[in-house]
């Protein structure tokens, strides 16, 4: 008990601080993930066409998502230095499997009757592919994006090893002081921000489905 | 109208899927294309938009050789209905129904008025159904939307493949009834694929039976089951349909070649001897190469007894020719309120004549037979 008021009143001290860490978190995180999906989306796509390349594609995606994140992210420090963007690229190297995956099984799904009537009907390749293709697959889309978004939460917490910010700072700080109320102050937010990534990605999903089933 | 002249396709691994193919498609007919699986019916429909293309020969659409024509533009000019009826599960019906006429870029005034025409047209209200998704129709509804999609910028030609066939037999019947209501309407070119025998049977005008990428046979329903070309046609038939086919007769058995006849060139006072004389109230009138040319009744000689056969007779306006069947000659009689139907062979030459009397003869003899096999 006396360890909760404990945490709540630093907690309640340093709010803009703390704040100030999240939205850092959230910004490195967004920054990843909307860089990953500008690349993994057209990837995933690539892949579903094209038989031959979606091995290999999918392959290098797979063996990123292999290394651990402290050793990505410890390598690319030694090209890119120290600093937020170092982790940036980290989380988008990062989030780029699931996207690429999840939109490569959501183009492949696609039901080939409809795609058929879609041709039938003299719709372009390009027309075939923004009117009926991605528009299908956008649930699988957003499955990735949820999972991509849960694992870089988690990842961007040891951006501080590599000069970033973030929740992980006042985690790092607490570890390496041995306080246990400043690393409670850094996790909870960032589980919470995980937690909320997972749900609210996690409805607009739903929402998706419900519409194209 | 299509035609196909010595279409072939031939496979990269080298397998024939179709042999010299020649057909036609007459404007404003439903043409079906039959045929055990993998006898190239499909392959054949689908050549006609290009979503498979030919090795050799020629198809062309209204004397336009398909090969000079864009892909995406002849597809947006012709209808298509799948099998899996394949409506786009993430737009509405309004969207579904409006898809060509949106890749066709007509403006939104005339996308409306059409899809809620053809909305009406298929008994779906358009208030009610406009802003649904496909998964919240029923399979039949599904699937008029996908016949009334095909409609949408009015193409001449609808391609069908299989269409009903994933519906449940009572929706299938309607939809085959709603077919052949709607084409009374909009009189389209339709390339129809199936391999339900009773359903080519009830829609087509043109049945095409194939089997291993040759045609077997071509005709109308008629003609097939009254003079199946093979062994293979009539395993494909089956002897229930064939037996129907002929219970109904030809023109030929119910027609009478007795009757009494008087020249053109006789008076009409020979005339009427004849009918005293042979206690009947008309008489056929030959022509001077005794062709039947027409009737002579007792109403048209009252006084004119002065006057020559020629001049007071009734000619045939209609006829029917040898091997008909008597359903069509029934159709005639009926829409032209006739008495007497001439039968001329292929020539045109007179060979018989059906009356009532000869129906009525034709029918008893049928009835009497049911009803005997009934105790």
């Amino acid at each position: 008990m006396e360890f909760i008021i404990e945490l709540s009143t630093y907690m309640g001290e340093n709010w803009g601080y703390l704040l100030e860490l999240t939205v850092e978190h959230i910004l490195m995180v967004l920054y990843g993930i909307v860089l990953a999906v500008i690349v993994g989306v057209p990837l995933g796509i690539i892949c579903a066409r094209s038989e031959k390349l979606a091995p290999i594609i999918l392959s290098i995606a797979n063996i990123i998502q292999i290394i651990p994140s402290l050793a990505l992210l410890a390598i690319l420090m030694l090209y890119f230095g120290l600093g937020f963007e170092t982790v940036v690229v980290g989380l988008f190297l990062y989030s780029l499997l699931p996207i690429i995956r999840n939109t490569y099984v959501g183009v492949k799904e696609v039901d080939p009757h409809v795609l058929e009537a879609g041709k039938g009907i003299g719709m372009t390749p390009l027309q075939l592919l923004a009117k009926i293709q991605i528009p299908l697959s956008l649930p699988f889309m957003m499955a990735g994006l949820r999972i991509a978004a849960v694992i870089a939460v988690g990842v961007a917490s040891i951006a501080p090893y590599i000069g970033g910010d973030g929740l992980g700072r006042e985690i790092v700080s607490g570890i390496n002081g041995r306080d246990e109320i400043k690393i409670y102050a850094g996790a909870i937010p960032a589980a919470l921000l995980a937690i909320i990534a997972d749900i609210g990605l996690g409805i607009s999903e739903k929402r998706f489905k419900k519409k194209n089933a | 109208m299509i035609r196909l002249e010595g279409v072939e396709k031939v496979y990269e691994d080298g397998f024939q899927a179709l042999k010299d193919i020649n057909l036609e498609f007459k404007e404003g007919e439903i043409n079906v294309l039959i045929g055990p699986s993998g006898c190239g019916k499909t392959t054949t429909m689908k050549m006609l938009n290009k979503l498979i293309d030919f090795t050799n020969g020629n198809i062309f659409i209204n004397d336009k050789d398909i090969s000079t024509i864009d892909a995406i533009d002849l597809r947006r000019t012709i209808g298509y209905v799948i099998q899996h009826i394949g409506l786009f599960p993430h737009m509405t019906i309004y969207n579904n129904v409006a898809a060509v006429p949106k890749l066709l870029k007509w403006d939104k005034e005339r996308i409306d008025k059409r899809v809620n025409e053809l909305l009406n047209m298929v008994g779906l209200d358009p208030e009610t159904y406009a802003n649904r998704f496909p998964s919240e129709l029923s399979g039949g509804q599904q699937q008029r939307i996908g016949v009334i999609r095909a409609l949408a910028a009015e193409p001449s030609i609808i391609l069908m493949d299989e269409p009903f066939s994933a519906l449940d037999p009572i929706s299938r019947e309607q939809l085959q009834d709603e077919l052949l209501r709607l084409q009374k309407e909009i009189n389209k070119t339709i390339v129809f694929v199936t391999h339900d025998m009773d359903e080519a049977l009830k829609i087509a005008d043109q049945i095409i039976l194939m089997k291993d990428g040759v045609v077997e046979q071509k005709g109308s329903p008629e003609e097939i089951l009254r003079s199946p070309a093979s062994d293979f046609v009539k395993d494909f038939i089956g002897q229930d349909r064939l037996q129907q086919g002929n219970a109904i007769p030809v023109v030929d058995e119910v027609m009478s070649k007795e009757f009494v006849s008087i020249e053109e060139k006789q008076s009409v006072t020979d005339a009427i001897d004849l009918m005293k004389d042979k206690q009947i109230d008309s008489l056929m009138v030959l022509s001077n190469s005794h062709q039947v040319t027409g009737k002579l009744s007792l109403y048209d000689v009252i006084n004119q007894t002065e006057q020559m056969v020629a001049e007071v007779m009734k000619p045939f306006e209609q006829n029917i020719e040898s091997g008909a069947s008597l359903s069509a000659a029934l159709h005639l009689i009926k829409k032209h309120d006739l008495n007497e139907l001439p039968v001329v062979d292929q020539d045109q030459q007179f060979i018989g004549i059906i009356t009532r009397k000869s129906l009525i003869h034709v029918m008893s003899k049928s009835y009497s037979l049911v009803g005997n096999e009934g105790k």
